[in-house]
């Protein structure tokens, strides 16, 4: 459909001007009509002056026109060998051709036919198909004369009315391309000669060259209209871009017009006065043209891609890897254009390196994020875009140092001065002196060819360090090209509307948003210097990165404060990417985070100075000096390379070997200490200790008796008896030992003896009853006692019964010869006499006894004590049982029947004569 | 028994002793007064002897009397030889049997009666060690007692050990020797006694 669409597109462009107004109207918007209604009063205009010019220019349009037609042909052939899936065009164009002998008649038919029915339609489209081969006889025709002109533009706008308008649908887009036509006549003039003359030359170029004359068309209309061009550079790329697949002569033609009436389209907007439109359509312009560069740079490479598969396959190789190399940033925008140069043999193109810088960030994170996609070439790795992440900052820096060298500057170079003044007093200024004296001489001195052997040996040298430098480089374009268009759109709206003052305080704070970040970044370059003093570059070996760990955790310790306190978020931020995406881990990698990004910023240094030296090189189309000013800053970056690895090697060696004895001493250190503070822990001192155990062996052999050994028996009597019995047995008379040691046996068995002889008496005497434990189970003896009181009692009562029967027996004095009565009679006086008796002997006994108490008393108290000490069986019994009554308290007294008992438990006394005999006692 | 029987036998080697003596004295004065020297030793076990018969019942006092006559004579000997030596002092005194015991607790006093026997005991004492000792002597093929004999009577017979004398080697705890069954029926009580 969209080949089809473009087919009709490039079909109604050769056509008569009113004819597909009123078509397009009548298919699109209904609100389009009155468009149509302004349309055919300028093509009239246009018509008359066409009419004039075709005349007098009869013979040399035919000529062109038979060179263009051989041109068409071998680009027929090529579009058949490349793909199969086009017979219909190649069907098509044959009949164009045919047609094509037939020039003016078609055209007068068409404009006859507009009011008929749809039939008229399908004849248009007939004739459309064959117009093609007419359109570049007519464009020649209008650059060789003056009046032509006139005709390219009446042609030319009414085909770019037709284009915007099928491409894009909004209704207000067509208005501005309407209004645009009009004020593009004066401009138009005035660019005449220059491009007549490029013209001339590209024509009889290659297909390849074709492009390369389109991009120094956009040079020179650039150089024309610096204000303008700025804004209007986009769109004339994706244009390109657009058109360039089909039929690239064509678009060469068709190219500078769309460029020239997008510069209407800005003036017109001024013109208008229309507020409300002039806003959408800026906003609208500022956010296509965001898309349109990376839609550009794609576009632009994938028609390199295709261009290359016509040549033979190495080539084709060659630009697919250079490509490649080029968005995965291993290779510059200057090395990618002077490859291409040797591959294609093409011309030069410096436009080219600046666009590719400007557009290759946003393309490569498009391709790394999948929204563009170009056929053949891998989307770039992750590190490429982290790097270009931080050095986004650094460029501006090193921008600063080169306009204040020596260096011719046009107009744009003024101005990029007079941004950065102010930004350059906090610039370090040995780093310029060095790098503005060194470059000059040897740009005079060394020739070509030994700068293309240096750059490639260090190419192979150094790939790792190329990558963060490209980067950067390719993003120092960035950055200036923002801040020229920033001055373009404010000259647009200062020209449009002086009164509005909020859009340009929002610009005005951008701006001064971009020199806070300068500055910030400013106090970052000291820190970074010291530790490339002490570190080392990022590729070095294991064993010198851990010396230098060590060393660094004690060097690089104050470092890292400054950049904290100074650095914005933003900063840090980067500095955490670039953390996450090194080794996660603690302070010692952030140590070598410095170290990485001190070596890293001194080739920026230089590489930007190298790019802020093209720019110049390119505008005064001077093309040696960058390629001399790579080589010197590469040798520089070698030598401070091969500096750093020796420093580091062999610091790394000796700060090895300390670590390693540190940690000998350490282990002994620990060693001493874990033994000592044991015995310490222990409360021993070892050597008290040794003192002691010395000192106990000495006086194992000594030892002193403490008591004197007392002999219990009588020695001399011991011995006579033990010799006795000896000489009864015929043996010799034993030592003295012999002798002591049966008398301490002795005293040892009597004090056995004596022991449970005290035992057995403390029983003996001992109360029973007085035990708390002692609980009476049967009080026989109380019942005994009772039952005596019972009889007692009794016995009493029955002798005072006879006794008071006797008394009245005694007193009655009745005269009755009774025997019996005579008998009681006799009883009671006897009774009477017996009570007397007894009454008269207790008197005596008491007054006796009053007389002589107290010696009774003590006669008592010795009978008691003789008794005990009597030998006497009685006395014995009297004795215990007085004992205890008396003498308990205080002494316990061993008689025969403790002893007695004693032996009875003895097994050696138990069946012996000596206890028979005690028996008998 | 065996006891009374040995006592009966050396009172009849006493009276042949005595027979002899009394002969020899009649015999000659110097020479005499020599196996007088040896006599009192001889005659000491008579006058145990004769306390003994003396403490016995009322039959044996008849043949008591009857020896009676041999005995003071004796007696009457024994106190002309005490005159020249002290030898027949006794080992163990009352005075040094009661610093004994007051020794082992003040509060005991013992009795007259039976401070007499424990002199008797210890006689017997001495006497018992020496005649065993002397046994162990004649079984080793030596003339003489020495300490380690006398040690071993006592640790048998009595359960003692005395240390400071004779070989200076330290003598391990002796543990009793306790058969199996005894454990097991000590085992038992425990369990009784916890259940109960």
């Amino acid at each position: 459909m969209n080949t089809s669409q473009t087919a009709a597109g490039n079909r109604i462009t050769f056509t008569s001007q009113p004819l597909p107004n009123g078509t397009i109207s009548i298919a699109g918007n209904p609100g389009a009509v009155i468009s149509t209604a302004q349309l055919p009063n300028t093509t009239t205009i246009k018509t008359i002056q066409a009419g004039i010019g075709g005349q007098h220019q009869g013979l040399q349009q035919v000529h062109h026109v038979q060179q263009q037609q051989q041109s068409q042909q071998q680009q027929q052939q090529q579009q058949q060998t490349q793909s199969a899936g086009q017979p219909l065009l190649n069907s098509m164009l044959p009949a164009g051709v045919v047609v094509g002998m037939r020039q003016q008649a078609p055209s007068q038919q068409q404009q006859k036919n507009v009011p008929t029915n749809p039939l008229s339609r399908v004849v248009i489209n007939s004739h459309m198909a064959g117009v093609r081969p007419q359109s570049p006889s007519i464009t020649l025709s209008t650059l060789n004369t003056g009046q032509t002109p006139a005709l390219l533009v009446k042609t030319d706008n009414g085909f770019q009315l037709l284009r915007v308008g099928t491409t894009t649908g909004p209704p207000t887009v067509t208005q501005t391309i309407t209004n645009t036509s009009n004020n593009s006549n004066t401009t138009s003039t005035t660019n005449h000669p220059t491009t007549t003359q490029i013209r001339l030359q590209t024509v009889p170029a290659a297909a390849s060259m074709t492009n390369t004359t389109a991009t120094s068309n956009i040079i020179v209309n650039s150089v024309a209209s610096s204000g303008y061009a700025n804004s209007s550079q986009p769109p004339h790329l994706t244009q390109l871009n657009a058109q360039a697949p089909q039929l690239p002569q064509i678009t060469q033609i068709q190219t500078i017009p769309a460029q020239q009436s997008q510069q209407q389209q800005v003036n017109n907007v001024s013109s208008a006065g229309g507020t409300a439109t002039a806003v959408s359509s800026t906003t609208a312009a500022t956010t296509t043209q965001q898309g349109n560069t990376k839609e550009k740079c794609r576009k632009f490479l994938a028609n390199l891609i295709e261009l290359s598969t016509r040549e033979p396959k190495p080539v084709e190789k060659n630009v697919r890897t250079l490509i490649q190399e080029l968005v995965n940033a291993n290779v510059e925008p200057e090395e990618f254009c002077d490859r291409l140069e040797r591959l294609l043999n093409a011309s030069p193109q410096p436009c080219l390196i600046g666009f590719l810088k400007k557009s290759l960030p946003l393309l490569r994170q498009a391709l790394y994020t999948k929204e563009l996609v170009i056929e053949g070439i891998k989307p770039p790795p992750q590190h490429v875009l982290g790097l270009a992440g931080l050095s986004q900052q650094l460029p501006k820096i090193q921008a600063q140092i080169r306009p204040i060298g020596p260096s011719q500057t046009t107009t744009i170079g003024q101005t990029q001065v007079r941004m950065i003044t102010p930004n350059a007093l906090g610039t370090p200024r040995p780093t310029i002196g060095h790098t503005t004296i060194s470059k000059q001489p040897p740009n005079i001195r060394l020739p070509t060819a030994p700068r293309l052997v240096n750059t490639g040996g260090i190419r192979t040298q150094i790939p790792s360090l190329q990558v963060p430098g490209q980067a950067n480089i390719v993003q120092i374009r960035g950055p200036q090209h923002a801040q020229l268009q920033r001055t373009g759109s404010v000259q647009i709206r200062a020209t449009t509307r002086p009164p509005n003052s909020v859009p340009t305080a929002n610009k005005l704070t951008a701006v001064k948003v971009g020199q806070t970040q300068i500055k910030a970044i400013t106090p970052s370059l000291h820190p970074p210097s010291l530790a490339a003093i002490s570190g080392g570059p990022p590729p070095t070996p294991t064993l010198s990165v851990l010396s230098t760990l060590n060393s660094a955790s004690t060097t690089t310790l104050p470092i890292p404060s400054l950049p904290t306190v100074h650095l914005p978020p933003e900063a840090l931020r980067a500095r955490e990417q670039m953390q996450n995406s090194l080794n996660h881990n603690s302070n010692h990698f952030d140590a070598k985070l410095v170290e990485i990004k001190a070596p890293s910023l001194h080739p920026p240094h230089m590489e930007r100075i190298n790019a802020s030296l093209t720019p110049i090189g390119a505008k005064t189309m001077a093309r040696p000096p960058p390629a001399i000013n790579k080589a010197i800053g590469k040798k520089k970056r070698d030598a401070m390379e091969m500096d750093a690895k020796l420093n580091t090697s062999s610091g790394g060696a000796a700060s090895a070997a300390n670590s390693f004895f540190q940690q000998s001493s350490m282990s002994s250190m620990y060693g001493d200490d874990d033994i000592n503070d044991v015995a310490a822990m222990g409360g021993v001192n070892l050597a008290e200790e040794s003192q002691r155990i010395l000192g106990c062996t000495e006086n194992i052999g000594t030892q002193i008796r403490s008591c004197k050994d007392e002999v219990f028996l009588n020695l001399p009597s011991l011995q006579a008896r033990i010799r006795a019995i000896t000489s009864e047995a015929g043996l010799d008379e034993p030592s003295q030992d012999v002798a002591v040691l049966i008398s301490h046996a002795c005293q040892e068995r009597l004090k056995n003896i004596v022991e449970k002889l005290a035992v057995i008496a403390e029983h003996r005497i001992d109360v029973i009853k007085l035990d708390p434990r002692y609980e009476p189970a049967k009080d026989v003896r109380g019942q005994i006692k009772f039952l005596e009181e019972l009889d007692k009692a009794e016995q009493k009562r029955h002798e005072e019964l006879e006794r008071e029967m006797l008394l009245r027996a005694a007193k009655s004095r009745s005269r009755v010869e009774d025997p019996e009565q005579a008998k009681m009679k006799a009883r009671a006086k006897e009774m009477q006499r017996a009570e007397m008796e007894e009454l008269r002997q207790r008197d005596a006994n008491l007054t006796a006894l009053q007389a002589i108490g107290p010696r009774k008393k003590l006669k008592l108290d010795g009978e008691t004590v003789s008794s005990g000490a009597g030998s006497s069986g009685g006395g014995v019994l009297s004795s215990s049982g007085s004992a205890p009554t008396t003498l308990r308290p205080r002494i316990k007294r061993v008689n025969l029947r403790d002893m007695l008992f004693y032996m009875e438990q003895e097994r050696e006394f138990c069946r012996s004569s000596m206890l028979f005999k005690t028996y008998l006692k | 028994m065996s006891d009374l029987f040995t006592t009966f036998d050396s009172n009849g080697v006493a009276e042949h002793h005595l027979h002899h003596n009394h002969n020899s004295t009649s015999s000659a004065s110097g020479l005499l007064h020599d196996p007088p020297m040896a006599s009192p030793s001889q005659h000491s076990p008579m006058t145990n002897n004769s306390n003994s018969s003396s403490q016995n019942g009322g039959p044996v006092s008849g043949l008591g009397t009857g020896t009676g006559p041999i005995s003071g004579g004796s007696k009457s000997s024994n106190h002309t030889s005490s005159a020249a030596g002290s030898e027949n002092t006794p080992m163990l005194t009352k005075p040094r049997l009661t610093e004994l015991v007051r020794e082992v607790d003040t509060t005991t006093q013992l009795d007259e009666d039976v401070e007499e026997l424990l002199l008797q005991i210890i006689d017997d004492f001495v006497e018992d060690t020496v005649k065993s000792t002397s046994a162990f002597a004649k079984h080793r093929k030596s003339n003489k007692i020495e300490v380690r004999d006398v040690q071993l009577h006592f640790e048998r017979k009595y359960n003692m050990w005395i240390p400071g004398f004779g070989t200076d080697e330290l003598r391990p705890y002796k543990r009793a020797a306790v058969t199996e069954a005894h454990k097991q029926r000590l085992a038992l009580i425990r369990k009784t006694i916890k259940k109960y």
